[in-house]
């Protein structure tokens, strides 16, 4: 049996991150889509339905509302930019998920595509 | 790959891309993506790589089912843990602990102390309670492994033998990960 490795995200320099490490942080990057030029705004997608919510409510024990305050704090400190209601994007300058030609493309998108303003 | 990044440059400097792809084999071979082009003629003044990078920037590897792990970083002081990142060595089959340690002198520990704004014993005593808590491993005076079921710096087949070395650690901690991947199936 091929001993596989494990699904990571790669945490890129300075290794900081200015929110707290969570178990709604990982799980938010276990569910989030590998960078992908292909993908809308070159991936690193997070689809945060109402069922996701749940499910990663669940998952870390904690409620609904925690995982929604998460997320607010997420797209506050542009761990995580809001796209829509229910899309985020992870940050490919903190981290990144997938081969370095196509997080460097989700890198640019970011840049250059919209950003919708936190309140 | 390529033709995604033709396709952005020829959006950024309105030029057909026709006339970019005969630059095509020259930007391939050095790596560079951005043209800087004159307005009036179009010709090819500048090749930039202002925002392109062939090679990710340095990184380590956050192995994202390590949820069992994280109450023990939140309970202890997650800043230490982030601030030894940099330190970590490379996993390193010919080492003789396997690698991915971090060495934790007084120069470190007091480095540590002024950045994250605490105490000298608090910086001691957290990395006592890391130890305890298996996400870190004193393999001898001063030298610490990283769990490897955490974090991973370097080739998969090097990062194995340290998370062999964790196996114990692993164990107890299985049951519950069962668990959680019994729920993310359903």
């Amino acid at each position: 049996m091929i001993d596989k490795e494990p699904e990571y995200i790669k945490l890129f320099e300075p290794y900081t991150l200015p929110v707290e490490i969570s178990p709604v942080l990982i799980l938010c990057w276990k569910f989030m889509t590998y960078a992908d030029p292909n993908q809308f705004a070159g991936g690193q997608l997070l689809l945060m339905s109402d069922t996701m919510k749940q499910l990663i409510a669940r998952l870390a024990a904690v409620t609904v509302v925690d995982v929604d305050q998460y997320l607010i704090d997420f797209a506050k400190h542009d761990v995580f930019r809001r796209i829509d209601a229910t899309l985020y994007q992870g940050n490919p300058y903190l981290f990144g998920k997938g081969s370095a030609d196509a997080i460097a493309y989700t890198r640019y998108m970011y840049t250059h595509t919209f950003k919708e303003e936190v309140t | 790959m390529f033709l995604k990044f033709w396709e952005i440059e020829v959006k950024l400097l309105r030029m057909s891309l026709d006339q970019l792809k005969k630059y095509e084999n020259e930007l391939a071979r050095a790596n560079k993506m951005r043209i800087v082009a004159s307005e009036e003629t179009g010709e090819v003044k500048e090749i930039d790589a202002s925002f392109y990078y062939s090679k990710d920037p340095s990184y380590v590897k956050w192995y994202t089912d390590c949820l069992d792990y994280v109450p023990a970083l939140q309970n202890g002081l997650p800043g230490l843990f982030f601030a030894l990142l940099p330190y970590i060595k490379y996993a390193d089959a010919d080492d003789d602990f396997g690698g991915m340690y971090v060495i934790i002198d007084k120069c470190l520990k007091m480095r540590i102390a002024t950045k994250l704004n605490i105490s000298f014993s608090r910086v001691e005593h957290t990395i006592q309670e890391m130890t305890k808590s298996h996400i870190l491993k004193r393999v001898c005076t001063g030298r610490y492994q990283v769990n490897a079921c955490i974090l991973g710096k370097g080739a998969w087949l090097d990062i194995k033998q340290v998370k062999n070395q964790f196996k114990d650690a692993s164990e107890t901690v299985s049951e519950s990960s069962i668990e959680t991947e019994a729920v993310v199936n359903d």
